[in-house]
C-alpha cells in the first residue's frame, strides 16, 4: 500500500472530493410528486413561493414588502398544509423571473406580472391557464377579462388598474404667468402645439439662478424600460416603436409618423430648448419634479394623489403635497389630430396581475391559484383601494371620490400597454430605443438614429 | 474500550475487523498534517473558484436553458461576441480606456511620489501618503456618485469653472467624443492612491548614497531621477502597470453609475457589455464567452507586459 500521498495525488483527491460535495450541494431537492403515491403527494404540505414587484403603495408608511409579507403570514395562518413563502423582487423582476423560468426554478405566483410573464412562461412550459369565478369576472370592468385573455385564454388574476397620466405642477405655471394655457375642465385635453406652448411658458431661470424646465427626457435610464413615458407620448403622437402588421412585426418608428416624433423630441432640445440635454443627465425627471424645477409630464399614477400627506380639492382636482409644497393637476396627454383620444400607460394585460407557474408537483397548482384568488378578494381589493385603483369594481361601490371618477371616465378605458410586449421582445425593443434617443440628442437626423433600430427589429426572432 | 483500540500505527482494531493503519514517519506525518491542514483553503478554492470557472467554460459552449432544452452550440457563443457590434466596440472602448487610463495615472503616480519622498518633514510625508490614499477606501460606487456632480451639463463643477474663463460648457458624459476620456480623467485623478503609497515605499529603499554619489558628480535634479531613481524603480512600475491594466480592462461600476454604456455604446466596456448580455438579456452564454474572451485578453495582455519590460526592468 502506498505509504504517503504525491502532491499531484492530494490534488486530484481534494478536486474530486470538493467537486462531488459541491455537487451534492447543488442537486435540487426531488420536486415534489416526482415518487411515491399520488395521494400521497396531495395530502403533502405545500410552500407556495410568491415573488412581487413593488405595488406602488406610499413607501413612507408602507416599505415594499410590508403589506406583501402580512399576507403571506395571514394566508399561511389561515390555509393548513400550505405555507407562502414571500420573496419582494424590485425593478429587475422581469430579469429575475426569466431567469428563474430558465433555470427550471419559476416561483408558484407572481404579483405585477404582464403578458411578457405569460409569453415566457407559454415558451417554457410552466404556463397555467385560469378560469376565473363568474363572481369575479362579473365584478371586473366591462370588457376587462376578455382583455386580459391572451390566444383566447386567461392566464392571470386580476389585482388592480393602472393607468399612468400626465400631471403638471400648478405653482410652476402660475410662476410662469400661464394659468390660461392649462387644459380645460372636464375632459382637460390638448394637443402638441399647445403643449409646447406650455412648455415654453414653463421653462425659465429663477432670480436664484435655478433652472425650471418643460419637460426631461433621459438618455440613459436605469433600466430601459422606463422608457415608457417617452413611448406613452409616442402612442398620442400617432406612432409607435414596433406594429404587428399581417402577422409580422414591423418597425413603426421609422415611417413618417415615427420620424416626425423623433424630430420633435430632437426640436425641444435643440430647437426649442426646453428640456435639458437628456445625455448626460445626472438626476431622473422625478428628482427635477420634486425639487420644483420641471412643469411635469407622463409618469404620476392616482396613487400619488392618495398618499398620506396629500389632499385632492373634490370641485378643481387639484392635488397638494402638503409636505413637499407642491401643486399639481392631472391632464389629458396632448394628442395629434387623427388620435381619436388620449392613450395611457396601462390596461388589463399590463403589470397588474398575479401568473401561477407550473412550478413543483401539479399538486402545488391548485393551492397557488387559491392563494392568488385569495388577494385579490374583496376584503383585500377594499385595503388596497385607500392607495390604487382596485381591479374589482364592488371595492370603489358607494365611493363617493371624484378624482376616482375622473379616472375611470379618461383614464382606464384608455390605457393600453406597451405593443412590443406582445411579441415577447420587449427587452430588445426598449434597448433599441435607448439608443434611438441617445443618437437624436447628439444630434443624429431622426431618419438615421432609427436605421439601427429596424435592423435589430428586423432581425428578431419574436413571439407572434 | 482500551482492549479494542491497539495503539496508532499498528492498526486500529474494533471489534473483529482491523483496518490497516500504515506506519508514518515523521516526515510523512508532517507532509499529511499539511495536506489536512490546507484541505479547508483547497476545499473553498475549488468549490469557489475551480468550479465556477469550470462552469463559466461550460456555460460558454452551450445555449443555455436548464429546464431540459440546453444544448451544446460549439464556438458558437464565441462567434456571436466576435460579431456583435456592441462587443467589438466594448472591446474597443475597454483597451482604449486602459491606453488611457494606466500611461497618465502611472506617471502622475511616480511624480507625486518624488515629490512626497523629497519633503523633508516625515510628518508630512505621512501626511500627504494617508491624503492620496484616502480616496482609494472609499466605495467606487460612492465616487462615481461624487463625479456625477462633477460632470452635469447644468450644475456640474467642471462647466461652472468653465464658465468662470468665459469657456463654452461640455456635455461631459452625454458627448459620444467626450464621454469616455471623461471617465477616464475620472480614474486616472482618483484612483492613484496605492500606485502612490507603492512608487513611496520603493523610493525610500533606493539608498541615499547613491543619490550622493551622483550629486559629487554633479548631476543635476533631472539627470538624477534619470539616472538613479527610475532603473531602480522598474519592478514597483511594472507591478503598477500590470495591476492597473488588469483594473482598467475590466472597468465596470463607473460606467455603470455614469453611463450605461451611453451614449450610443461609446462608453460601453466589456465588463459593462456582459453584465448587459447576463442581468438585462439573460444570456448566459454570451456573456459567459465574453467574460473568457476578456479573461484571455488581460492575461495575453499581461504576459506581453511582463515580457516587454523584463529587459529593461532592474531586480
Amino acid at each position: 500500500m502506498q505509504r504517503s500521498l504525491s502532491r499531484r495525488d492530494f490534488l486530484k483527491t481534494a478536486a474530486l472530493t470538493g467537486g462531488a460535495a459541491a455537487l451534492a450541494a447543488c442537486v435540487a431537492p426531488a420536486a415534489p410528486g416526482s415518487e411515491g403515491a399520488e395521494s400521497e403527494a396531495a395530502m403533502a404540505p405545500v410552500e407556495i413561493q410568491w415573488w412581487s414587484f413593488p405595488l406602488g403603495l406610499p413607501g413612507d408608511i408602507l416599505p415594499h414588502g410590508t403589506w406583501e409579507q402580512e399576507k403571506a403570514d395571514e394566508y399561511s395562518d389561515m390555509t393548513e398544509g400550505v405555507t407562502i413563502s414571500y420573496q419582494a423582487v424590485g425593478w429587475d423582476s422581469i430579469v429575475k423571473v426569466q431567469t428563474s423560468i430558465a433555470s427550471g426554478n419559476p416561483p408558484h405566483t407572481v404579483l405585477r406580472a404582464s403578458v411578457d410573464g405569460i409569453i415566457q412562461a407559454l415558451q417554457s412550459d410552466v404556463a397555467v391557464e385560469i378560469e376565473l369565478p363568474q363572481e369575479f369576472q362579473d365584478d371586473l370592468p366591462a370588457g376587462w377579462y376578455e382583455g386580459m385573455h391572451f390566444r383566447g385564454k386567461n392566464y392571470m388574476v386580476p389585482f388592480y388598474t393602472l393607468a399612468n397620466g400626465m400631471a403638471l405642477n400648478l405653482d410652476i405655471v402660475a410662476e410662469a404667468g400661464a394659468d390660461h394655457l392649462l387644459p380645460q375642465a372636464p375632459e382637460r385635453t390638448w394637443n402638441f402645439d399647445d403643449y409646447l406652448t406650455m412648455m415654453q411658458a414653463c421653462t425659465f431661470e429663477r432670480d436664484d439662478g435655478s433652472q425650471v424646465w418643460g419637460a426631461v427626457f433621459s438618455a440613459a435610464e436605469t433600466n430601459p424600460f422606463f422608457y415608457w413615458p417617452d413611448q406613452v407620448l409616442s402612442w398620442n403622437w400617432g406612432t409607435d416603436t414596433v406594429e404587428l402588421r399581417d402577422g409580422e412585426w414591423v418597425c413603426k418608428l421609422a415611417e413618417e409618423e415615427g420620424i416626425a416624433w423623433l424630430q420633435w423630441l430632437q426640436d425641444l432640445y435643440f430647437v426649442h430648448g426646453v428640456i435639458p440635454n437628456p445625455n448626460g443627465l445626472s438626476a431622473s425627471r422625478w428628482d427635477y419634479f420634486f425639487q420644483k424645477s420641471l412643469l411635469g409630464g407622463i409618469g404620476p399614477s392616482i396613487g400619488w394623489s392618495q398618499r398620506p400627506g396629500v389632499e385632492v380639492d373634490p370641485d378643481t382636482l387639484v392635488v397638494t403635497d402638503t409636505e413637499r409644497d407642491i401643486r399639481w393637476i392631472y391632464v389629458q396627454p396632448p394628442t395629434n389630430p387623427g388620435v381619436p383620444h388620449s392613450l395611457y400607460w396601462g390596461g388589463p394585460m399590463l403589470d397588474v396581475n398575479s401568473i401561477v407557474y407550473r412550478a413543483g408537483g401539479a399538486n402545488e397548482i391548485g393551492p397557488s391559484i387559491d392563494f392568488a384568488l385569495w388577494l385579490s378578494n374583496r376584503e383585500n381589493q377594499k385595503w388596497i383601494a385607500q392607495y390604487l385603483l382596485p381591479a374589482r369594481v364592488s371595492a370603489v361601490e358607494g365611493v363617493t371620490n371624484p378624482m376616482l371618477e375622473w379616472h375611470y371616465e379618461h383614464y382606464i378605458p384608455y390605457g393600453r400597454q406597451r405593443a412590443s410586449a406582445h411579441g415577447g421582445r420587449a427587452r430588445e425593443t426598449v434597448e433599441q430605443l435607448e439608443l434611438v434617443h441617445q443618437k437624436i440628442f447628439l444630434p443624429v437626423p431622426p431618419e438615421e438614429a432609427v436605421q439601427d433600430f429596424c435592423t435589430t427589429i428586423a432581425n428578431l426572432e419574436w413571439y407572434v | 474500550m482500551t482492549d479494542r483500540v491497539d495503539k496508532i500505527g499498528s492498526g486500529l482494531r474494533i471489534g473483529p475487523m482491523t483496518f490497516p493503519w500504515p506506519r508514518l514517519t515523521i516526515a510523512q506525518s508532517e507532509k499529511l498534517w499539511g495536506y489536512l491542514l490546507i484541505m479547508p483553503f483547497m476545499a473553498f478554492f475549488v468549490v469557489f473558484f475551480l468550479l465556477p470557472y469550470g462552469m463559466v467554460i461550460w456555460l460558454s459552449v452551450v445555449d443555455w436553458h436548464p429546464r431540459g432544452v440546453t444544448e451544446y452550440v460549439g464556438l458558437q457563443n464565441y462567434a456571436d461576441v466576435v460579431e456583435m457590434p456592441s462587443a467589438q466596440k466594448s472591446m474597443v472602448n475597454s483597451f482604449y480606456y486602459a491606453l488611457m487610463v494606466v500611461p497618465i495615472s502611472t506617471a502622475l503616480s511616480l511624480l507625486t511620489a518624488i515629490l512626497i519622498v523629497s519633503l523633508r518633514s516625515s510628518n508630512l510625508r505621512g501626511f500627504f501618503q494617508a491624503a492620496f490614499y484616502l480616496p482609494g477606501v472609499i466605495s467606487g460606487l460612492a465616487v462615481a456618485i461624487i463625479w456625477r456632480f462633477v460632470f452635469d451639463f447644468h450644475v456640474g463643477v467642471l462647466n461652472y469653472a468653465l464658465s468662470l474663463i468665459n469657456l463654452e460648457p461640455v456635455n461631459w458624459l452625454g458627448s459620444i467624443y467626450a464621454a469616455l476620456p471623461s471617465l477616464a480623467g475620472m480614474a486616472i485623478v482618483s484612483s492613484n492612491g496605492v500606485a502612490i503609497i507603492i512608487f513611496c515605499a520603493a523610493l525610500l529603499s533606493i539608498p541615499s548614497s547613491l543619490y550622493d554619489a551622483a550629486a559629487v558628480d554633479g548631476a543635476a535634479f533631472w539627470r538624477k531621477h534619470w539616472a538613479i531613481t527610475l532603473p531602480l524603480l522598474t519592478p514597483a512600475m511594472l507591478y503598477v502597470i500590470v495591476v492597473s491594466t488588469l483594473g482598467a480592462l475590466q472597468v465596470f461600476v463607473p460606467i455603470y453609475v455614469l453611463t450605461r454604456g451611453g451614449p450610443v455604446h461609446s462608453t460601453i466596456t466589456v465588463g459593462y457589455y456582459i453584465y448587459n448580455q447576463l442581468i438585462f438579456y439573460a444570456n448566459a452564454g454570451t456573456a459567459a464567452a465574453a467574460g473568457l474572451l476578456l479573461l484571455v485578453a488581460t492575461v495575453g495582455f499581461t504576459i506581453f507586459q511582463f515580457r516587454r519590460f523584463s529587459q529593461v526592468v532592474e531586480f
